[in-house]
């Protein structure tokens, strides 16, 4: 009883019954009254000699002055042909089978040629207008081709006057009112069933699809059709169905990306142990440190994977408050000025007087700046040079790093920032920096990202790279807040 | 004249381990940390394998198995692909390029010699692993699931059997009892360290019934601290040959 289809059947049905009821009431009442209207007005040229008499009577008072004995007497003439009952009159030849009880009589009103009501046998109320229905009953009372007044001759109106014949039609006429409410209340449940249907199955077809993404089928569409609202829920439904696609393929790559990391630190491990447990590798302490390096490298790994995801999720804590760039570009060089004088690469740091406050956290900001340091140290020569520069911009602060160094494709250049990607296909070797990550990149373009500024690369290969990112100033830092 | 192998992986420790166990093994042993130095000794060497990684710098492990397949005098060269990806898309690119086998990282060294050696064997025609393992007066006959010692049958649960077959499948390394359980039991479970002890047992005393006393210690020999191995002077016997 719940379904759709079967609600919407009944109310259809429900619908079409009352209206059917209503008609037929309406229909029945109506139908009675009418049928007694033009029963009492009908055959008025039964009346002929009465229009007649009273043309004759208008001709030769020259008005209708004193008219009113004139009809009176017509009454009591008619009434004595009534009495004997003799059905051939002109009059009443055409009313077989009635009978007018004693004392009823019939309704006689005369107007005047502008309609004013001279003589109105039952009511007395000379001076008023005709009804509509006497209106369309009247008959033109002419003399000399002119319209001299209007004479309305009604029966009794009493049921008594429907005969069998007439009983019949009302019969019948229920009986098409009837066959039509089971017509119409079948065509009301077929109806129902279909319209039902189109409306129900596409609902049945996102429960179905639901269903699908809820069992990890992220693949599954719908079909996007049907009335307005449908249309948008399906619309949505494959947003959704969509976003969860792409989610679960993020996880996937990531997965892999992350197994595939594990494995290189791990195969040396495991390698190495195992050549010490098989007498292969002596066991010293030489050993035990390629084997501690290796561990270190995997706490990374895992510390930096930690820290995208938090990224990733909003859920990074960030202590965000007016900063002072420059101090932040400046103790981050100094801390990596002996690294970069060790390999022989030239580190500068220019900062004009002045810089605005940022809205940012200062360890947060510090970290992306050692990430693309390291980056830049990581791919550039000995001989090379690093430069760091801050400006102030429309934005807010701009701060960028460049190097000579190798320098990244302009293919390679849009996938910088991914996860474990790495100008070179094999892991970079840089005895000064072993091993990174391969998330240095993806955690600084995070946080930035957190802080609501921007960063993004430029490239020539061969002759270096430059990455820049912004942060907003302080005091724009409602909109830098939302962002995070 | 020791069988050469060339190992190539830009990983240093890598290559260090994988040059220790090869070296040990009695191969002689060429590095290369790139492609094109790769390529570079497989022209000059000729090794009679290389183990190769697929990323590597200059020119990668699918680039340098394409070349070596594509030069017919160096089409004949073995080699076995090294690698940390682990799809299945890769394998497939891989072993039809040409590669005659595939061990993903992180791996087992031992395991790698294995490969080698059943690569070469293979190479040259040999079934690829021994169906009669030989040690001392101990026989085991792999495809039978039979174990004889001095000729006299060795009846064994297939537990027993698979401990006893794993061991033998790497004479003279000891292997855990985790080893033991992942490879003979062919499941991975911590903390049933001590069931390897006691079907290890079980198999001293059946080979002590049929050898004499003290031969299923000799044979399976106690690593204190790691595990157990089998006997050192293990021989692979193919009838005729070794």
């Amino acid at each position: 009883m719940n379904r759709l289809w079967v609600r919407l059947t009944l109310a259809f049905t429900l619908i079409t019954l009352v209206t059917l009821g209503v008609v037929a009431i309406m229909a029945n009442m109506r139908a009675g009254e009418a049928f007694r209207f033009y029963l009492s007005y009908r055959d008025p040229w039964r009346y002929e000699p009465l229009v007649q008499a009273l043309a004759l009577y208008y001709k030769n008072h020259g008005s209708w002055q004193g008219v009113e004995v004139l009809l009176e007497r017509w009454q009591e003439v008619e009434t004595i042909l009534q009495q004997m009952t003799g059905m051939s009159q002109p009059m009443v030849g055409r009313m077989r089978g009635m009978t007018f009880p004693g004392g009823s009589r019939v309704q006689l009103v005369l107007t005047d040629a502008t309609g004013r009501v001279l003589y109105d046998r039952m009511q007395q109320h000379p001076g008023r207008r005709l009804t509509p229905d006497e209106a369309a009953a009247a008959i033109d009372i002419e003399v000399g081709g002119k319209v001299v007044g209007r004479l309305v001759v009604a029966l009794p109106i009493q049921s008594a006057i429907l005969g069998p014949i007439e009983q019949r039609f009302f019969d019948r006429l229920r009986q098409v009112l009837l066959a039509g409410a089971i017509l119409a209340g079948v065509l009301g449940v077929l109806l129902g069933v279909a319209f039902s249907r189109t409306l129900s199955a596409p609902l049945q077809r996102l429960a179905v699809a639901a269903r699908a993404v809820a069992n990890r089928d992220f693949s599954r569409r719908v079909e996007v059709g049907g009335s307005a609202e449908i249309a948008e829920v399906s619309q949505a439904f494959n947003e959704m169905a969509a976003a969860l696609e792409q989610a679960e393929q993020l996880r996937k790559n990531l997965m892999a990306d992350v197994a595939h990391e594990l494995r290189t630190p791990l195969s040396v491990l495991q390698g190495n142990l195992q050549a010490i447990l098989d007498d292969v590798y002596t066991l010293d302490k030489a050993e035990i440190a390629r084997l501690y390096d290796q561990t270190r490298l995997l706490a990374r790994l895992v510390d930096d994977l930690r820290e995208l995801a938090l990224a990733d999720a909003g859920q990074l804590h960030m202590n965000l408050q007016p900063t002072d760039v420059s101090q932040v570009l400046r103790s981050t060089v100094a801390h990596l000025t002996p690294a970069a004088e060790a390999q022989e690469v030239k580190l500068t740091l220019q900062v004009p007087e002045g810089l605005p406050l940022v809205h940012a956290d200062s360890d947060r900001i510090a970290q992306v700046l050692h990430n693309l340091l390291v980056n830049a140290l990581r791919h550039t020569h000995a001989g090379g040079a690093i430069t760091v520069s801050a400006i102030a911009t429309n934005e807010g602060v701009e701060i960028t790093v460049a190097d000579t160094g190798e320098g990244i494709a302009p293919e390679d250049l849009p996938f910088v920032f991914e996860r474990f990607w790495r100008a070179d296909p094999a892991r970079s070797r840089n005895e000064h920096w072993p091993g990174g990550s391969g998330l240095g990149l993806s955690i600084a373009q995070s946080l930035v990202k957190a802080h609501g500024g921007r960063i993004w690369a430029e490239s020539t290969l061969g002759k270096g790279s430059t990455f820049h990112f912004t942060l907003p100033l302080a005091n724009a830092q409602s909109a830098s807040t939302k962002a995070t | 004249m020791p069988q050469r192998i060339l190992v190539v992986d830009d990983d240093p420790q890598i290559v260090r381990l994988l040059r220790a166990y090869l070296e040990k093994e009695g191969f002689q042993v060429f590095v290369a940390y790139d492609g094109n130095m790769a390529l570079h000794l497989i022209r000059s060497e000729r090794p009679d394998l290389v183990l190769l990684d697929l990323m590597l710098p200059n020119r990668d492990g699918w680039g340098v198995t394409r070349v070596v397949r594509g030069d017919a005098n160096l089409a004949a060269i073995p080699i076995i692909m090294l690698t940390a990806r682990v799809e299945d898309g890769d394998k497939i690119l891989g072993l039809e390029l040409g590669a005659d086998d595939y061990v993903t990282k992180p791996f087992n060294p031992r395991e790698v010699i294995a490969r080698v050696r059943a690569v070469l064997r293979r190479v040259r025609g040999e079934p690829l692993l021994p169906k009669v393992i030989q040690t001392g007066p101990l026989r085991i006959d792999v495809d039978r699931h039979e174990v004889e010692v001095n000729g006299q049958p060795v009846h064994l649960t297939p537990t027993e059997f698979s401990l006893l077959r794993t061991l033998a499948e790497h004479p003279g390394y000891a292997l855990t009892r985790l080893e033991l359980i992942e490879k003979g039991l062919g499941y991975s479970y911590e903390g049933l360290d001590r069931t390897v002890d006691s079907h290890i047992k079980n198999l001293r005393r059946k080979l002590d019934q049929v050898g004499g006393p003290g031969l299923g210690t000799e044979l399976i020999e106690t690593v204190f601290g790691v595990g157990y191995r089998l006997r050192p002077e293990t021989r692979q016997v193919k009838e005729g040959q070794q």
